[in-house]
């Protein structure tokens, strides 16, 4: 067995792809019972397999695919016809195959399993013929005669030998031009070899030094054209190496696609549904690495799309719809990215009920919930333990998988998002990077040191002025955030948070980089893009200049634990660029949540009056409250595990001191909710001390857009005013704050 | 180097060097090359120990100062030598005041390390012999790396940043 160990090898490569035809090729027969091609190339297949189990003495694999072959030829012959029962113990030969090709690939026997049984009911699929079963139901399988025997004249017209003698080899017959599939299997083997990946990885790095060597190549200044012309030429050359080596990695998504039509078919049937898969875009190709990890969330997805969007035939029927469902899976690139869509024509998503469901599991209040736009709805869908189904299958509706799926998919760098037509379908929308190995990034520049940021995450550059005049940075000490088009934006100032200088130099200078990550929004603080090396006078160079593709290096785990490197980057000149880990970044950083609200007030100039300006915050109960600005110390982020008891208050520990905290809602005589994981604390300034307000969400700051109205005032609010097109209370600090039973002053 | 006539069995081959006026040595199977110090690049929020990271030849390499990981010293300023390590896949530069010979060493001069209390989960230590002009202290390269990947970031790094 040893010496054949090398050869064994290939026959499961071999096979296995073998395999994923032969379930494609039984899927086609379904749909066109007695297909010729079909039946032939399903043949020869089984045939092929048979005929090497014998060779290495594979004794189980050998009988079972025995039986199948001469179940198909049979079949072939016009002798059966094509019913559930054949079907059925056709796809349990595959699976079964496909058991013992594993357990010989894991150990080198064909495994425990018994397949005397499905030997036996392939052999008497295969006499059922004789006698007519009264299983065939489906139209095709009712009215089979023409279709049989035209079968059998193609294929002796094909070939006299094949039809006359079964037994013989079919692939005698393959050089016929009725066989496609076959046709392009030969020509695929033909023009391709099997390469380690590990020989491809080296060849990438290489060519990586490549391209280094080049870039120091091109910095030399010479006026001999003879070595400027060959400059020029390894410039080329180098490139399109450089391209070339990358395409290695990419595999078409086919190979991916190829598995689901057996999926939707096996989930189908024990649904008791009809779908019918749309495949387009099979061709569009993708790293081979990336590939694997969207497998199973597309599975998922997929597997939703039947369970829970595509409806029962009679469902369906009644609402005026195909009996059969429509799935569609579509993949096509679209700006540097592979996009990926799952489109079911079912039932799409009952907003409504989602909406109930996201109260019912207390992620969000009933006041909250009835705010929330549809959009807004759906994305509770991607929130753990959601699910909208009613009824617990076996297939989904078990709340695992879409947060998973989501967050899966990002953790590869790309997005997921839906859209729902309740009554007509829903698509999902994956979107992927075409590779990990290599990404467009902005280097960017940050205390003499030059980072990279993956540009799939880059909203906008917004330049601060030290006039500030333009978009500038709002000072709300410790939580600084930037206001753009109407929107608060929380920032980081990367050299505070990397360590590399004590104080921001000046916190109205710089460049802020507008990141999106998993659906949150944050600035980072940078010096400026990366400056050109020959500049002398240190100008910051274009944006085209510091947005590059850049090659993806793996750091190692002493490196990556620091939590905010995603790898590091050989720049041109041959020094090192960390890539930052924006969600790594963004976990590390404990930014306040401030929820995006199109805020009304645009104008929110440098010289308004800050008394006129209120912050907005939302408490767990989902009330929205208003603080005067000019009351606000500070926010802060707080954990509740940092809430301490003292004196029968809570308090949470700042420096030696103390900061009391009242939480918002019991202020207002309300129910206080449960205690969430984080608050956010508004930190008030009184002549007592400073006290914190919890609250769940800082919202917006907005100037008032209508005098305060105080004739609906109620315990502990001063009345009530529009901010931001919304009437919100305000909270009447003086009374409230008065009014606690503790002197701050007494325990800090 | 020790004109010893073949690599007997009972031989250890090791790659010595000096961290903070000490003398270690490495078994010299674990080092790939050695290099002198340059071409560092700095890696904030690293930990102590870790002195930024090297490339070479198309992959990075973390660079750990062997003055902070053995508490000899405030970390290697300038100069010195590297000691490019390989552990299961994974490359380490060791950074050191300077590279010495390679040398073969009997195996039966090599005695247990001094002071009976070290800790095997950090103390990179496994045992001392006397060389020419110096005790040498062998060390385990796992043991110099490994206790490294439990640490964190520290803490003051991150209040810092806030």
């Amino acid at each position: 067995m040893n010496d054949n160990r090398e050869f064994v090898e290939e026959f499961l490569v071999e096979s296995s792809e073998n395999l994923d035809q032969l379930d494609r090729d039984l899927l086609a027969l379904e749909q066109a019972p007695g297909d010729p091609e079909r039946l032939a190339s399903i043949f020869r297949t089984v045939h092929t397999i048979k005929g090497n189990s014998g060779f290495f003495g594979f004794s189980k694999l050998g009988a079972l695919t025995h039986s199948g072959e001469h179940l198909l030829g049979r079949l072939r012959d016009g002798k059966i016809t094509l019913n559930d029962r054949v079907t059925g113990s056709l796809y349990s030969m595959v699976d079964a195959v496909r058991l013992i090709l594993q357990s010989i690939e894991t150990n080198g026997t064909e495994g425990e399993g018994d397949f005397r049984d499905l030997a036996q009911s392939l052999s008497a699929a295969a006499a059922d013929g004789e006698t007519p079963t009264d299983m065939s139901h489906e139209p095709a399988a009712a009215a089979p005669p023409p279709a049989a025997v035209e079968a059998i004249d193609t294929v002796a017209t094909a070939s006299e030998t094949a039809s006359a003698a079964p037994e013989p080899p079919p692939a005698a017959s393959a050089p016929t031009p009725v066989t496609p599939a076959q046709g392009s299997t030969v020509t695929a083997s033909e023009s391709s070899i099997r390469v380690d990946v590990s020989l491809l990885a080296s060849i990438l790095d290489l060519v990586g030094e490549l391209v280094l060597a080049r870039n120091q190549l091109r910095s030399i200044e010479t006026e001999d054209p003879a070595v400027q012309a060959v400059s020029h030429r390894i410039n080329a050359v180098t490139n399109a190496l450089q391209e070339t080596a990358v395409k290695t990695r990419m595999q078409p998504i086919d190979h991916l696609f190829s598995k689901f039509p057996r999926t939707v078919r096996d989930l189908a049937v024990s649904l008791g549904k009809e779908v019918q898969l749309v495949v387009d875009g099979a061709d569009t190709e993708l790293d081979r690495t990336l590939i694997e990890s969207i497998r199973d969330p597309l599975t998922h997805l997929i597997r939703n799309a039947i369970d829970h969007g595509i409806e029962s035939p009679a469902v369906r029927q009644a609402a005026g719809k195909p009996r059969a469902g429509r799935l569609l899976l579509r993949a096509f690139n679209e700006s540097g990215q592979v996009t990926i869509e799952i489109e079911d024509d079912g039932r799409g998503i009952d907003i409504e009920a989602a909406r109930t469901k996201a109260i019912a599991k207390g992620l969000i209040t009933p006041e909250a919930a009835s705010l929330l736009s549809a959009d807004d709805v759906l994305q509770f869908i991607f929130q753990p333990g959601f699910s909208t189904a009613t009824a617990v299958t076996n297939v989904s509706g078990r709340g695992v998988g879409m947060d998973v799926v989501k967050s899966n998919i990002e953790a590869i760098g790309g997005t997921v998002d839906l859209h729902t037509h309740p009554g007509k379908g829903t698509t999902i929308r994956v979107r992927v990077p075409l590779t990990l190995a290599i990404m467009p990034a902005l280097i960017v520049s940050c205390a003499q040191k030059l980072l990279s940021i993956p540009q799939a995450a880059v909203g906008e550059l917004i330049s601060l002025r030290p006039d500030r005049s333009g978009p500038r940075i709002e000072g709300l000490d410790g939580a600084p955030v930037i206001r753009v088009r109407g929107k608060l934006v929380p920032v980081v100032f990367l050299d505070e948070f990397l360590g590399l200088r004590d104080r921001t130099a000046c916190r109205h200078e710089g460049t802020v980089v507008l990141l999106r990550v998993d659906d949150r929004e944050f600035g980072l603080v940078i010096d400026g893009l990366r400056t050109v090396e020959s500049a002398a006078d240190g100008r910051p160079a274009a944006e085209g200049v510091s947005l590059t593709t850049i090659v993806v290096k793996p750091i190692g785990p002493l490196l990556s634990q620091i939590g905010v490197y995603a790898g590091a980057t050989v720049l041109g000149d041959g020094g090192v660029s960390l890539i930052l880990d924006l969600r790594g970044l963004l976990r590390m950083a404990d930014l306040p949540v401030v929820e995006q609200v199109e805020s009304a007030d645009e104008t929110g100039g440098a010289g308004e009056d800050l008394a006129d300006r209120y912050l907005i915050c939302r408490t767990g109960t989902g009330r929205r409250v208003a603080v005067p600005l000019h009351n606000v110390t500070r926010l802060e982020s707080v954990t509740a595990a940092d809430l301490q008891p003292v004196a029968g208050r809570q308090v949470v520990r700042r420096g030696s001191g103390f900061t009391p905290v009242v939480d918002v809602d019991s202020l207002l005589g309300g129910l206080v909710h449960p205690p969430q994981d984080s608050l956010q604390l508004v930190v008030l300034g009184t002549p007592r001390g400073s006290i914190g307000l919890a609250v769940q969400q800082i919202v917006d700051v907005a100037a008032a857009e209508s005098p305060l109205q105080t004739d609906i005032a109620a315990t502990g609010l001063l009345g009530s005013l529009s901010l931001g097109g919304i009437a919100t209370e305000v909270l009447d600090l003086a009374t409230t704050v008065s009014a606690l039973p503790f002197d701050s002053s007494a325990i800090s | 180097m020790i004109a010893t006539p073949a690599k007997s069995p009972t031989d250890l081959e090791v790659c010595g060097f000096l961290v903070g006026g000490h003398c270690f040595a490495v078994p010299s199977s674990f080092v790939s090359e050695v290099l002198h110090a340059s071409g560092i690049t700095s890696v904030p929020l690293a930990i102590d120990a870790v002195a930024g990271l090297l490339h070479l030849r198309g992959q990075i390499v973390p660079v750990i100062d062997m003055q902070r990981r053995l508490g000899l010293g405030d970390g290697i300023a300038a100069g010195g030598g590297l000691l490019v390590v390989r552990l299961e896949g994974d490359c380490y530069a060791l950074r050191v005041d300077e590279v010495l010979d390679v040398e073969q060493i009997p195996m039966d001069s090599i005695e247990p390390p001094s002071g009976s209390r070290i800790d095997p989960a950090t103390d990179p230590r496994t045992g001392v012999f006397a060389g020419e002009t110096w005790l040498v202290h062998l060390l385990d390269p796992q043991r110099i790396v490994v206790p490294l990947l439990r640490q964190r970031v520290s803490p003051a790094a991150k209040t810092a940043a806030h």
